[in-house]
């Protein structure tokens, strides 16, 4: 009897814990921060800033150096013993890009070529436009070449930080990972049938709870690492010429009678 | 017997002179240009020397006429220019060309017909007794993917 209300009161406060764990899962995430692409440029201009927690070191991991590598990215967010502040940010840019009609196959071969030197892929493509996935260190450097490929029509760049859900949610994976360690002892002292099936149960409950985490874990992870650019193609349409001076107030038409046929109506008019 | 062989003589002198005549004018003189890949030549219509058209309906064509009134290059690109210019046709670049070494001036215009806007390409050669002008257009999203060709094939007209 006794040892039955001993068993309760350790699985009571398992549980305890546990249900500690879901009120902190209960947490609002993070709001994802979105930079617009001049503040990104200008946090990636002063990589040495000393500015803690601000903006301009969110931004950071994009105008790190080239030559760190991916590598640097992902170990940076693999890790779960990062230093403390280091910003986790998930890159996504978005241009549109005027380009002449007969250029956009070229263009988007460009931009995939681009991509692939740079260490990423590409994620899905069409006739007019590409997706492209890229290592978040080579972002900025991303964009800029890309943006040589027309005119550009309009840039987005968005930044969400997911520093403090993956913090958040690696403590919860340690505390659940104790959890289960704990229950597993106990079920190793369950005298009786009763005690094994209601361990076992908490048991499968924290289990599948971790592998939830670890699941989302490995996608901030994949998202972190490479960021993802969308390149949309407009055609670009000829504009007024500047440079040629404009028409004298009045000009005489001449009397040459085959101007009359001049002209692109008299041009495309073929049974003519 | 004699008779038969003075009409057929008279006919024989009759098509050398009209030949002839065709000649000095520059009427009905053929143009030698090499058409853009993928176009097909037709005949030159009312108005044309020659005519080449692409699959999709872009245009090239060149006309000779009389260098009447006389004038250079200068009169005739910029009578062209204006003339076009005064029905709506917006200038958006010009450039000096060569053909097979002859100087001529290349004026390109958009201009919107059917809600859609067209490229229009004019290029003036003068020569002591004749002006060509080579005209080329199309609507713009087709004419761009000729562009390049249309310019290759202007270089080989054959102006003389």
């Amino acid at each position: 009897m006794v040892y039955r209300t001993s068993f309760a009161v350790v699985l009571s406060g398992l549980l305890a814990f546990g249900e500690g764990c879901a009120a902190r899962q209960s947490l609002p995430e993070a709001a994802p921060y979105k930079a617009s692409y001049g503040e990104a440029v200008a946090a990636d201009s002063s990589p040495s800033s000393e500015e803690g927690g601000t903006r301009a070191q969110a931004s950071m991991p994009v105008g790190e150096p080239a030559s760190k590598g991916k590598q640097a990215a992902s170990d940076k967010v693999a890790s779960s013993e990062e230093a403390p502040g280091t910003p986790i940010l998930i890159y996504a840019g978005a241009l549109a890009l005027l380009v002449d009609p007969a250029a956009f196959a070229a263009t988007i071969d460009s931009a995939t070529e681009l991509a692939t030197k740079l260490g990423g892929f590409v994620g899905r493509h069409d006739d007019r436009s590409v997706t492209l996935r890229v290592p978040s260190t080579h972002f900025r450097e991303a964009m800029r070449e890309l943006e040589k490929l027309g005119a550009v029509q309009s840039r987005n760049v968005e930044a969400e930080d997911v520093t403090e859900e993956f913090h958040d949610l690696d403590v919860r994976l340690k505390s659940l990972h104790a959890t289960r360690k704990r229950l597993e002892e106990l079920l190793q002292k369950a005298a009786n049938i009763h005690d094994v099936l209601e361990v076992e149960e908490q048991l499968a409950r924290v289990t599948e709870e971790i592998d939830r985490i670890e699941g989302r874990i490995r996608f901030l992870q994949s998202h972190a690492a490479l960021s993802t650019i969308t390149v949309t193609l407009a055609p670009k349409t000829p504009t007024a010429l500047k440079t040629l001076a404009p028409l004298p107030p009045r000009t005489i038409p001449l009397p040459i009678g085959w101007f009359s046929s001049l002209g692109i109506d008299y041009l495309l008019e073929l049974s003519r | 017997m004699h008779s038969t062989l003075h009409r057929s003589t008279s006919l024989r002198f009759l098509a050398v002179a009209l030949a002839g005549l065709s000649l000095l004018s520059g009427c009905g003189t053929s143009i030698h240009i090499a058409p853009p890949p993928g176009f097909a030549v037709l005949d030159g219509g009312e108005d044309h020397a020659y005519r080449a058209v692409s699959p999709d309906g872009v245009v090239l064509a060149v006309r000779r006429e009389k260098n009447e009134p006389h004038g250079d290059l200068g009169f005739w690109s910029g009578a062209i220019d204006a003339k076009l210019r005064r029905d709506g046709y917006r200038a958006f670049e010009a450039h000096e060309v060569v053909a097979k070494g002859v100087r001529g001036k290349q004026i390109r215009y958009a201009i919107e017909r059917a809600g859609r806007e067209h490229t229009y390409w004019v290029t003036v050669f003068v020569t002591e007794k004749h002006v060509l002008t080579a005209e080329a257009g199309g609507d713009h999203e087709l004419f761009a993917r000729e562009s390049q060709a249309l310019a290759r094939a202007l270089e080989t007209l054959d102006v003389e």
